[in-house]
């Protein structure tokens, strides 16, 4: 087991250090679409996180995040989730509150061990994605701190046994309030041509298909879920061009495959602490959202009572 | 509740970091047209609804390209000041020249190949993100 793990975290590392996506517009790292644990007859927690990604052209964001989940019953959740966001790169540094989500999990024989849930939610963005940098020159997506849609969110988690996990989702955007002015010609540095123009960015649907494992560490209390996500764009992206014609962009479509690897303790007081590393091996020919990642690490711990 | 207190003043906390004005730069601009640039269309800006803007637009052509220079350029500040080639007053039919590069000084905008220019007679200092008008000249021969 310990080879395999090696292995998986090997492969893990290879492919941070070749490839650019993720792609995740939020709903891959939401509620029992990240991670489904047994419940501990506590009804609250408090969830304090972090990702760290590295993005395109060596942008770097920090996007700390708090979730609130009450449970009404064994059957029924609830979770209020807000985000942020610091971004830094070649073209500056900026920091903004990012989105909040909203939703509920409902699973059907919580106790069984063949598992099956689902998920339904919103996400209200709380910034217009328009933060400039110092010169006031307006920022790619990247930079952004939330892709400014209102979002519907619904999803399927299944546990078998278990053993193995089998996530689907799909986050649809309903209302697109991005505010976005960004043209990669009002920069002269070269390695803007890298960045998609998004004034008045549109961006289209994504459907999540991840299958894991689970691996149970007894002694310490640790589980360990390898998994692969995939993620596909259900159509191209647009922006509005100079003259105010909205225009698509080629080759924001399509398919973003992920590996990743998720480690979850369990304390005695049920508190919980998970960590997440995930990379890309398959991605988007071009990514103007700013979601594109060539590794996520993410750092959460959950308070119950 | 001590949970949820502390929830609600992190929150809080993260609102008031992320609270910030998006401003066009204020440092003065000095771009001027080449010698070979004919002066082709011009006029003075006067204040729209929502800004004070003072100086004056005039198209300049060079060969094959087209400019519109802001001269003796003022604005009062905004959050998303841009630049723009309009058919009307409140832009429907519109070129985006791009972001307004300082509130003041002498400023060049390229206007994109293929753009008649003679379909366009209004030069405007538009907020693009609230769709509020800043100034507007009217361009004439």
């Amino acid at each position: 087991m310990k080879k395999v793990l090696f292995l998986f975290t090997s492969l893990l590392l290879c492919l941070a250090a070749f490839s650019q996506g993720c792609s995740d517009a939020g709903f891959c790292s939401l509620g029992i679409l990240k991670n489904n644990t047994a419940g501990t007859g506590k009804k609250y927690s408090i969830s304090v996180g972090a990702n760290y990604g590295a993005g395109e052209q060596n942008t770097s964001t920090f996007n700390p995040y708090l979730e609130y989940a009450v449970k009404a019953n064994d059957h029924l959740s609830a979770q209020i989730k807000i985000t942020s966001v610091y971004a830094t790169g070649f073209l500056g540094s900026t920091f903004n509150i990012g989105d909040i989500f909203g939703f509920a999990n409902y699973t059907i024989k919580p106790k069984s061990s063949n598992r099956l849930s689902f998920l339904s939610g919103i996400k209200i963005p709380l910034s217009y994605s328009n933060d400039k940098n110092k010169e006031g020159k307006p920022l790619p997506l990247d930079y952004q701190s939330s892709i400014g849609t209102y979002d519907f969110i619904a999803g399927v988690n299944y546990i078998t046994r278990e053993k193995w996990e089998l996530n689907t989702g799909i986050q649809i955007p309903v209302i697109q309030k991005n505010k976005n002015t960004f043209f990669p010609d009002e920069y002269s540095d070269p390695l803007i041509n890298n960045f998609s123009a998004t004034n008045n960015f549109k961006r289209k649907s994504d459907a999540l298909l991840r299958v894991g494992h689970y691996l149970y560490l007894k002694k310490s209390s640790v589980t360990l879920k390898p998994n692969i996500l995939a993620i596909y764009h259900l159509g191209e992206d647009s922006y509005e061009n100079r003259l105010g014609q909205r225009e698509s962009i080629t080759g924001s479509d399509g398919l973003t495959m992920n590996a990743g690897i998720m480690a979850t303790k369990r304390f005695k007081n049920n508190n919980q602490l998970e960590i997440v590393a995930a990379a890309p091996f398959i991605v988007r020919d071009t990514r103007p959202d700013g979601l594109t990642r060539s590794v996520v690490l993410n750092i959460q711990y959950s308070f119950r009572f | 509740m001590k949970h949820i207190i502390k929830l609600f003043v992190i929150i809080t906390i993260l609102f008031l970091a992320a609270c910030k004005k998006e401003t066009t730069s204020t440092d003065p601009v000095n771009e001027m047209p080449t010698t070979a640039a004919i002066g082709i269309d011009s006029g003075s800006f006067s204040n729209g609804p929502y800004g004070s803007v003072s100086g004056k637009a005039k198209i300049y052509k060079t060969g094959a390209k087209y400019e519109l220079a802001l001269e003796n350029f003022s604005s009062s500040n905004g959050p998303d000041l841009k630049v723009y080639l309009s058919k009307e007053k409140q832009p429907v039919n519109f070129v985006n020249l791009g972001s307004l590069k300082s509130t003041a000084g002498n400023q060049l905008y390229a206007i994109p190949a293929g753009v008649n220019v003679n379909d366009y007679k209004y030069a405007l200092i538009h907020c693009q993100q609230y769709n509020h008008l800043f100034g507007f000249a009217d361009l004439r021969p």
